[in-house]
């Protein structure tokens, strides 16, 4: 019998991309700028006037230029798999089942094949500040097969068609991962939040944790973060990373 | 000739729907799969209704001290977040098998199954549709016997309890379909 994934699609995905959809410029990481913030498994993403969506096999462009009335602009075949969108800038980094594949946005908005870096695969998601980008690795649950061990990866991607990694930080069940500034988030699964201070990414240091939580995926805010687990949507304040504070938390199924 | 044509699509039905049973020993009681999400109403009709219970969150989107979060496959829960200490769930906005949302300015999109809709939510106690792209993604076309592109148990699907408007994880007893 062929293995059976512990988790559903969605948990598989359940990953790329924190703040996915706040790189448009000028965005203030707070979702008060034009487009808001999205969690992990953003298949939509809006970078300038296009709306960007992902098929599974395609990746549509839609023309938002006049509000309300999205026009179809293009279609390109992405293969098979496509399943998270990350935009950085001028580029689309998306994730696939074989890797992560790099678009360069051309300026009539539609994306243009550059590379792909095979180590990064869809349910890793990826965090990045422009210089650096932050993945997660997971073993378990990945449709990919691979002995990957889990664990947080720093990557150089100054170059961004040839990432070199640069740092890594052992984990247990990483999932999602969000940055504000120089503090990174990290969803370590039934082990909880862990709050590193990357001011020098090649050496992520934890400055905390917080345990008791399934943490699955997580959106930096202000001074606050929103956590998703599978039975609440958690706040933290996060002002102080070396202690974050509980503020509320919404439980599901009331 | 008939006949052909009659296997010819039996076995692609099995191909695409995968439902075979396994044999007995091999079901596991309990698993992670997916369940369908059954549709209630018309299923490109898109309303503000009261709120409910997060059930099984999707996708979070977070804009304007609003946190809009994704119940698979039914709609978004509207929840003001403007006081964090009291996050306050305003309203339920369904929308019959959506995956996806994004928002610029007062507009949101999203899917509706396959199609992408245009919604102006700077009154969110009064929305308006504005516009519909039919059939733009095909392949977020929940609807199917099988969830799509997921390879893993499911409950199978059964017409008589409505159309499938989506799928979500689920704790599955015994399942009896995958692929």
């Amino acid at each position: 019998m062929r293995r059976i994934l512990p988790y559903s699609a969605v948990f598989l995905v359940l990953a790329l991309a924190f703040s996915n959809c706040a790189k448009e410029s000028g965005s203030d990481n707070l979702g008060s700028g034009n487009t808001g913030i999205a969690g992990s498994l953003a298949r939509f993403c809006i970078v300038g006037n296009y709306l960007y969506s992902l098929d599974f096999k395609e990746l549509s462009v839609f023309d938002i230029s006049q509000a309300g009335h999205p026009i179809l602009k293009e279609k390109v075949n992405v293969g098979e798999g496509a399943e998270t969108l990350f935009p950085l800038n001028n580029w689309l980094l998306m994730g696939t089942q074989t890797g992560m594949l790099i678009f360069e946005i051309s300026d009539n908005g539609v994306p243009v094949f550059k590379s792909s870096y095979s180590h990064v695969r869809s349910c890793d998601p990826v965090v990045s500040d422009g210089q650096f980008a932050y993945v997660t690795l997971r073993s378990t649950g990945c449709p990919v097969e691979g002995g990957l061990t889990d664990r947080l990866e720093v990557l150089d991607i100054s170059q961004i068609t040839l990432p070199e990694l640069i740092g890594s930080y052992a984990l247990n069940e990483p999932y999602g991962l969000g940055l504000s500034g120089s503090t990174l988030f990290v969803c370590d699964g039934g082990f909880g939040i862990k709050v590193f201070d990357v001011s020098d990414p090649t050496t992520p240091l934890l400055v905390s944790e917080v345990s008791g939580i399934d943490a699955r995926d997580v959106i930096p805010l202000n001074n606050i973060i929103l956590v998703i687990s599978p039975d609440n949507i958690y706040q933290y304040d996060a002002s102080n990373p070396a202690q974050l504070q509980l503020i509320s938390l919404i439980p599901f199924g009331v | 000739m008939r006949a052909n044509q009659f296997l010819l699509s039996l076995g692609l039905l099995l191909v695409i729907a995968s439902c075979d049973p396994l044999n007995d020993q091999s079901i596991p009681d309990q698993v992670m799969g997916m369940a369908p999400i059954y549709g209630i109403g018309q299923a490109d009709s898109i309303v503000m209704e009261a709120p409910r219970p997060i059930e099984s969150l999707g996708k979070m989107y977070y804009k304007d001290q609003i946190i809009f979060a994704a119940e698979q496959g039914q709609g978004i829960h509207i929840i003001d977040n403007s006081n964090p200490s009291q996050p306050d769930k305003t309203a339920f906005l369904r929308i019959s098998g959506n995956t996806d949302i994004a928002i610029k300015g007062n507009i949101l999109y999203a899917n509706n199954k396959v199609d992408l809709v245009s919604v102006d939510i700077s009154q969110l106690d009064s929305i308006r549709i504005i516009s519909r792209v039919k059939n733009v993604f095909p392949s977020l076309d929940g609807t199917g016997l099988f969830p799509p592109n997921y390879f893993g148990y499911f409950e199978c699907a059964d017409p008589s309890k409505g159309i499938v408007v989506g799928w979500q994880e689920k704790m599955l007893n015994s399942p009896q379909c995958w692929r």
